[in-house]
């Protein structure tokens, strides 16, 4: 009997918090979210869901077709997985690793015990390290930042061609002291909100950094648990309202960014690709416009949304994980490239 | 280095009116591209691959270019312009050998527009992420891209980035004096 009761009472607890509105997700359990709903998802109070509109303030839209593109455009560049030997791995005396062309150029400036390359192989690199693991927010961030290196350069008896240049500056943006992103990251923690970004906030966040700022941006295309930065430089937006509601409008959303896969590690430009974001934002008709209270992904962005955006910073400190790589002797190098 | 996908499926789709190109790959972002059958593969039996679980972040790359042409900024064509005029006269009294004289007379040419044309290069890639339920029920990923992408950029040329190759085609050129 006792063992009754005590199931009993579990069951009793258990029953109330998959009951309870301010736990949509709890431990174990999916609630299924209907998406033909009339009014957007509660989200749970006070967890930063609403960090856009909190600092830009309330968006509000109107109909019609809207496109923006960024005064600075980024570059393109390989993302160096962390189970790569690219930056450190020597092919013979004349065909020598970045690195290993940066520890020269340190020694010749006076730096004598320059040793990014070993740094790199014993400290950095991991031939099991994850798929995602890599480089891509250092150049998601370096391409928006700092100018493209488009030349080779010679610097004191040693050829440093675009991959070396490239790689060297994504380096330097490796460790920076920025902060701050909007949307929670996916961890593939339990209570982690898969929804978020929320289309509404995203809207908001391009709405003022694109469209009135002309910054490109980051995002996280990944909505789960792998980060994929990519930099952001052009926004198409399409808003119709909805023929049926009158508290709400569909969005569709295209955005170009530059993509870390180029088959030359040498490659200069962009490389832009397209991907294609659908969803309803409700809210209420003023005469400013169409004043939004929240948002819902549709369809494929159900799953394939962003993550987490961030703004391009004013200005930022640039630093290496490699402890041995300085950013002002990079620079030194980089002279005479762009 | 961890395996990757190797094979690398490239489907090209040509149109008779303009020369088009599609192409379409399956990538999972970190491991590489492969073929739609490797794929199916890895996410039935992740173990033939050495993996635990089936791929995730699964994207399907559409890739389109296009050339075409546009009008230009048109030329015109001139064509000289000859007026005979042809005098003689007749009697009926007698045989009067007489000839006519044809008088020459030059005129202004007559001036028609003729168009001019640019080639254009347009081109658009397009990334859907996918997951393993998706790649099982498809056949190939060219029918994916015909559905998703294609039809996106035949209603809204926006879409894609459209340059001038440089090369030209003159209209104006023989029979006249072509200007542009």
């Amino acid at each position: 009997m006792r063992k009754f009761n005590l199931l009993f009472l579990i069951l009793l607890a258990s029953t109330s918090v998959f009951a309870s509105n301010d736990y949509p997700h709890a431990y174990g359990e999916y609630v299924e979210i209907n998406y033909d709903d009339k009014h957007a998802p509660v989200r749970p109070v006070g967890s930063g869901h609403e960090a856009v509109t909190e600092r830009y303030g309330k968006l509000i839209v109107t109909e019609g077709d809207f496109t923006a593109e960024s005064d600075n455009k980024p570059w393109s560049s390989w993302w160096y997985p962390r189970y790569e030997k690219t930056l450190f791995e020597d092919k013979g005396r004349n065909d020598l690793s970045t690195l290993s062309k940066y520890d020269r150029f340190a020694r010749k400036s006076g730096q004598r015990r320059s040793n990014a390359r070993n740094y790199e192989e014993q400290n950095l690199y991991t031939e099991r390290a994850v798929d995602w693991a890599g480089l891509c927010d250092a150049w998601a961030l370096a391409s928006i930042m700092a100018e493209e290196p488009v030349r080779s350069v010679r610097k004191k008896g040693i050829t440093f061609t675009v991959k070396d240049l490239k790689a060297l500056v994504i380096k330097t943006y490796s460790k920076t002291n920025l902060k701050g992103h909007f949307g929670q990251r996916n961890n593939g923690a339990w209570d982690d909100h898969y929804e978020d970004i929320y289309p509404d906030q995203f809207h908001k966040f391009f709405q003022v950094e694109l469209f009135e700022k002309r910054k490109p941006f980051i995002i996280d295309y990944d909505a789960g648990m792998q980060v994929w930065n990519v930099p952001v430089f052009k926004v198409k937006t399409k808003i119709t309202a909805d023929p049926q509601r009158d508290n709400m409008v569909n969005v569709k959303t295209f955005i170009w960014y530059a993509s870390p896969f180029v088959k030359d590690l040498n490659f200069v430009g962009i490389r832009p690709i397209t991907k294609i974001y659908k969803y309803k934002l409700f809210g209420r008709w003023t005469r400013q416009g169409f004043e939004v209270s929240g948002g819902q992904w549709m369809k494929e962005s159900r799953r394939d949304h962003p993550d987490f955006v961030m703004a391009k910073p004013d200005r930022i400190k640039r630093g290496s994980f490699n402890k041995e790589l300085q950013a002002d002797i990079v620079d030194k190098i980089l002279k005479g490239s762009y | 280095m961890k395996k990757l996908f190797t094979l690398l499926v490239i489907a090209f789709l040509s149109v008779s009116v303009q020369a088009r190109d599609t192409e379409s790959k399956v990538c999972i972002e970190g491991q590489g591209c492969g073929d739609l059958h490797d794929l199916k593969l890895a996410c039935t039996d992740p173990g033939h691959y050495n993996h635990q679980n089936p791929p995730t972040s699964i994207q399907i790359h559409c890739k389109m270019f296009e050339m075409g042409w546009r009008m230009g900024k048109p030329g015109t064509m001139s064509f000289p312009r000859l007026r005979v005029l042809t005098t003689s006269v007749s009697t009926n009294k007698g045989g009067v050998g007489m000839g006519s004289i044809d008088f020459n007379f030059p005129t202004t040419s007559s001036t028609f527009p003729c168009p001019n044309f640019n080639q254009t290069s347009s081109h658009a890639e397009f990334s859907f992420n996918v997951t393993c339920d998706e790649i099982m029920d498809m056949d190939n990923t060219i029918d994916y891209c015909n559905d998703n992408m294609l039809a996106l950029v035949e209603a809204d040329e926006s879409l894609m980035v459209t340059v001038p190759t440089g090369k030209t085609h003159n209209s104006c050129g023989g029979g006249g004096h072509g200007q542009h």
